[in-house]
């Protein structure tokens, strides 16, 4: 069984169906959703309802049918401003939902057709743009918030599909029903985009073939000054606009790769010279451009990366590519170029494997991250002993009390981190903040350097206070740093800090197993604690004087970096 | 179209509509017995059987398609 969440709709229409086909999308990929439909047409009272529980759904969708909306717009006292007064009535209500919900609101689907040819002050034109100037109250009350409140956009879907795949005449008049199903699904899956960015681990890494695909035409053949890229020229243009797209994807934190079958420095001619060439050395993380088979390289630049394979997304044009790689690792998810190639813009774009919900300085920076791991090993190979090599590395730690600045973070690390894990609860950002307002909780930041570059904040910890004792309620770190000694850093400096605030003398730790965190399995051993009887088998407590680590004296504590 | 035929496909689709398995429709199988068989999957089955045997109900016909054998005479009539 997997995650549960629940889905309270709040509506005026008939919007089972849209429930039913979300829990169907969320069964694919592992999720149960409960959903819980209010009553018709109550929408002020079932949003104050649910301001003033305690226990607030997972997800709340919000959902409202202009027919039916304010009075109804077939009535005869029908009038814009008092539908634009009641629709933000309702946001101000909507924002009181507490932050533990995930509140998405759909837009309104514009009138297909105008009542008159569009001409100014026509006394029915309110109703045809109703739809429009409600969404752009809508989008603006949404940009917002961005980190609790998501739009559902019903009114793309509906321009994507046109009106007889959106509008189901017939039972919108019967049952108050008023969508088809190819727009119900539209609509499901855009829910369960929000739902997937928010409870599912995301996708890490873009990695791409180049001849054919980064541009095209082979290099090798055809010399790199006679790839087809040029903005200014068919087909040149699709694969130039290919490439904006994989620079947008870089922008928003994703790990660009490359993988070819080709001579090394004919792809670096390419991509450090070419004029119209986007993606350029500065973007990409890692790479493997030789004649090995490409099971091989993506193994490999797994482990470089230290990243599992099913945060990759592989894109080549060759079929017998696509399919070994489907076939050795199912799941790395696969994009093959496609045959029409005016079709091949927009692939990346419109792919939801690449969604986020917002871009934070670490994903800017972390291409730079991995880069710097390339220093490092260099400077490995020349060492004998781990520990001679640590010390070369010169670290640096600053080891903050979380802010409210820093919570979009802490909440990805929470997302994202899978190996140095020791409970892998994954803490949205509402979450979070609730807890940054708890007294018997304090939550400490790892930001870390060493003379390679910056790692950026790459550890968290949070620790809740219970009587005498403390707990070690998450306890994490990025895995480029794994293996120097740094959570060490994060753990002690933490408690030493704990230790002026808070009186204790006992730690209570656990480790919660899972596909991915064998690595730490040992860990609360290492640091002396000793396991307890408990259900799972995996709680552990340590006196205080009985930690077996220290601040290690090779990292340099710091105030700031 | 036989009727046997006709009730053997209907099954089929009705089946796949409510998402049951189709050996739990017995032939008098209506909604008063099935639990899945609501007023909002109800909209799914007529959906599916006009899509399947490209008719359309009428829509007073709507509301008495309550039953497996029901549906079928309805069919029939439209397909015959």
């Amino acid at each position: 069984m997997g995650t549960e969440l629940t889905m309270q709709f709040i509506r005026n229409y008939t919007a089972e169906p849209i429930g039913m086909a979300v829990q169907e999308a969320a069964k694919q990929v592992g999720l149960t959703v409960k959903a819980h439909f209010g009553a018709y047409d109550n929408l002020g009272a079932e949003i104050a309802t649910l301001s003033s529980r305690q226990e607030t759904p997972t997800v709340v969708v919000v959902t409202i049918d202009l027919d039916y909306f304010s009075g109804g717009i077939f009535s005869p006292k029908w009038q814009l401003s008092g539908v634009i007064d009641d629709f933000k009535a309702l946001l101000a209500a909507i924002d009181a939902i507490p932050a533990t919900s995930l509140v998405l609101i759909s837009t309104f689907v514009p009138a297909f057709r105008t009542a008159m040819p569009w001409s100014p002050g026509h006394p029915i034109l309110g109703r045809d743009s109703a739809a429009f100037e409600l969404n752009t109250i809508l989008r603006d009350f949404v940009a917002q918030r961005p980190s609790r409140r998501g739009l559902i956009d019903f009114e793309r879907i509906a321009a994507r599909l046109g009106e007889s795949a959106t509008l189901d005449k017939r039972f919108g008049l019967m049952t108050k029903a008023p969508f088809k199903q190819e727009f119900i699904g539209a609509a499901a899956e855009e829910i369960m985009r929000h739902v997937r960015c928010q409870f599912l681990p995301p996708k890490k890494v873009l990695v791409l073939d180049c001849d054919n695909t980064l541009w095209g035409g082979v290099a090798g053949e055809c010399g790199p000054e006679k790839i087809q890229l040029d903005p200014y020229d068919y087909p040149g243009i699709a694969y130039y606009r290919f490439q904006s797209e994989v620079v947008a994807i870089a922008e928003k934190g994703f790990l660009v790769c490359l993988c070819s079958k080709n001579d090394e420095p004919l792809v670096w001619q390419i991509v450090d010279h070419h004029p119209h060439c986007l993606l350029r050395r500065d973007k990409i993380a890692g790479y493997r451009i030789n004649w090995a088979d490409k099971a091989t390289n993506m193994k490999e630049l797994a482990l470089e990366l230290n990243l599992s394979l099913d945060s990759m997304v592989f894109v080549d044009d060759d079929a017998a590519e696509c399919e070994l790689i489907r076939s050795q690792f199912p799941e790395v998810s696969v994009i093959q170029v496609p045959a029409k190639i005016y079709e091949y813009p927009g692939v990346l774009k419109t792919s939801t494997l690449f969604d986020k919900l917002s871009v934070n300085k670490e994903d800017k920076e972390r291409v730079h991250y991995y880069q710097a791991e390339t220093g490092r090993r260099e400077l490995l190979k020349r060492h004998v002993d781990a520990e001679s090599f640590l010390r070369d590395l010169e670290m640096k730690a600053v080891i903050r009390g979380v802010e409210k600045g820093d919570i979009p973070r802490a909440a990805q690390l929470c997302q994202r981190t899978n190996q140095f894990n020791l409970t892998s609860k994954r803490y949205t950002e509402a979450e979070l903040a609730l807890l940054l307002e708890n007294p018997e909780v304090k939550m400490f930041l790892l930001q870390a350097e060493d003379r390679f570059g910056a790692n950026g904040d790459s550890g968290l910890i949070i620790l809740r206070r219970s009587g005498q004792e403390v707990e070690v309620d998450t306890f994490l770190t990025s895995c480029r740093i794994i293996g120097r000694l740094l959570d060490r850093a994060l753990f002690c400096e933490s408690l030493r800090r704990l230790g002026k605030a808070w009186s204790f003398k006992e730690l209570r730790a656990s480790f919660k197993p899972t596909p991915r965190n064998g690595i730490v399995s040992g860990l609360w051993r290492d640091y002396g604690f000793s396991r307890i009887s408990s259900d799972d088998g995996e709680t552990y407590s340590c006196l205080l004087t009985e930690l077996k680590i220290s601040f290690p004296e090779i990292i340099q504590l710091a105030e700031h970096l | 179209m036989t009727k046997d035929e006709i009730k053997g496909r209907a099954r089929a689709v009705l089946a796949k509509a409510l998402k049951v398995d189709p050996q739990t429709i017995s032939d008098g199988a209506s909604q008063m017995d099935l639990s899945e068989w609501d007023s909002v999957r109800h909209m799914n089955v007529v959906i599916a059987l006009e899509n399947d045997f490209g008719i359309e109900f009428e829509d007073a016909e709507l509301a008495t398609l309550t039953s497996l054998s029901l549906l079928v005479a309805a069919i029939e009539k439209h397909t015959g």
